[in-house]
């Protein structure tokens, strides 16, 4: 796990990026934060050997490649996983049959989107703080 | 929703028990709490009684049956599939932690704090974290 590394958010959704984007920039942490439109982007970026961030924050629906898909990818590569970086989903519409379905799989969290800043802004908080408080594991 | 489903806690530290149940009860949260010593029984109390809870907060090293080992026995366990049951990992500072098998889900390492209110505060964040998920 990499700390100081970036925070990844993405999001098919250009609206929600953008408001994601803002109430990050309103939170004390200090990570860089990296933004993508759908899994194929943040998998190709992973593949560097160089990129190792803190935290993915990644919406379920999206064209191309899905959540559920990208964080497949992620676990089936060695590389990749070998570096351990969380894994936290957020999306609007709370589908429990999918998640049902994934939850067996290795994730880190599972998250409804709200609609009230202020509520998003404390879940955000909220998320990113858990995983700054945590011992780093490798 | 509030969950109510059990919160277990396994150490096998019998002290460090006390100490997290009496921080338990100074925060607001209702879940019933289950209290393991032996990771063995608590594997076969949750399986007998097909109790899946809302999150496992368990020491690594114990005897017989280490935390990653209780993880992976439960998550592997048909009894369980359809639930999600998130293992937080408490740890003093001479276990380095790292993950056993990358494939399962631990939501998280924090280490042993031996003050009263840093331990409370640990506690709160874990389970505040896990009740602002979305239940599965």
């Amino acid at each position: 796990m990499n700390k100081r590394g970036e925070i990844i958010i993405v999001d098919d959704d250009i609206d929600d990026l953008d408001i994601l984007e803002e109430i990050y920039n309103m939170l004390p942490f200090e990570n860089k934060l990296v933004l993508f439109h759908d899994g194929e982007e943040v998998y190709s970026y992973l593949k560097d050997p160089e990129a190792y961030p803190f935290l993915i924050i990644s919406d379920i629906n999206m064209p191309r490649m899905n959540g559920f898909e990208l964080r497949d990818k992620v676990l089936s590569d060695a590389e990749i996983s070998g570096k351990i970086i969380p894994f936290v989903f957020i999306s609007t519409s709370a589908d429990r049959t999918m998640m049902k379905k994934y939850c067996r799989k290795s994730f880190h969290g599972y998250f409804e989107k709200k609609s009230d800043i202020t509520e998003m802004t404390n879940m955000m908080e909220r998320i990113i703080g858990y995983w700054k408080d945590g011992i780093p594991s490798d | 929703m509030e969950n109510l489903k059990p919160i277990v806690l396994i150490d096998d530290d019998i002290d460090y028990i006390d100490l997290m149940v009496e921080a338990y009860g100074t925060l607001p949260y209702r879940n019933k709490l289950l209290i393991f010593h032996d990771s063995i029984r608590a594997y076969e109390h949750l399986v007998e009684n097909s109790i899946a809870p809302f999150l496992v907060i368990s020491d690594i090293i114990m005897p017989k049956m280490n935390g990653f080992e209780l993880r992976e026995n439960i998550q592997a366990n048909p009894k369980f599939s359809g639930h999600m049951v998130p293992f937080v990992f408490l740890t003093g500072a001479a276990e380095l932690p790292h993950s056993s098998n990358k494939s399962l889900a631990e939501n998280g390492f924090f280490e042993k704090k031996s003050d009263f209110q840093d331990l409370r505060k640990t506690l709160d964040e874990i389970i505040n974290y896990h009740y602002n998920m979305v239940e599965v």
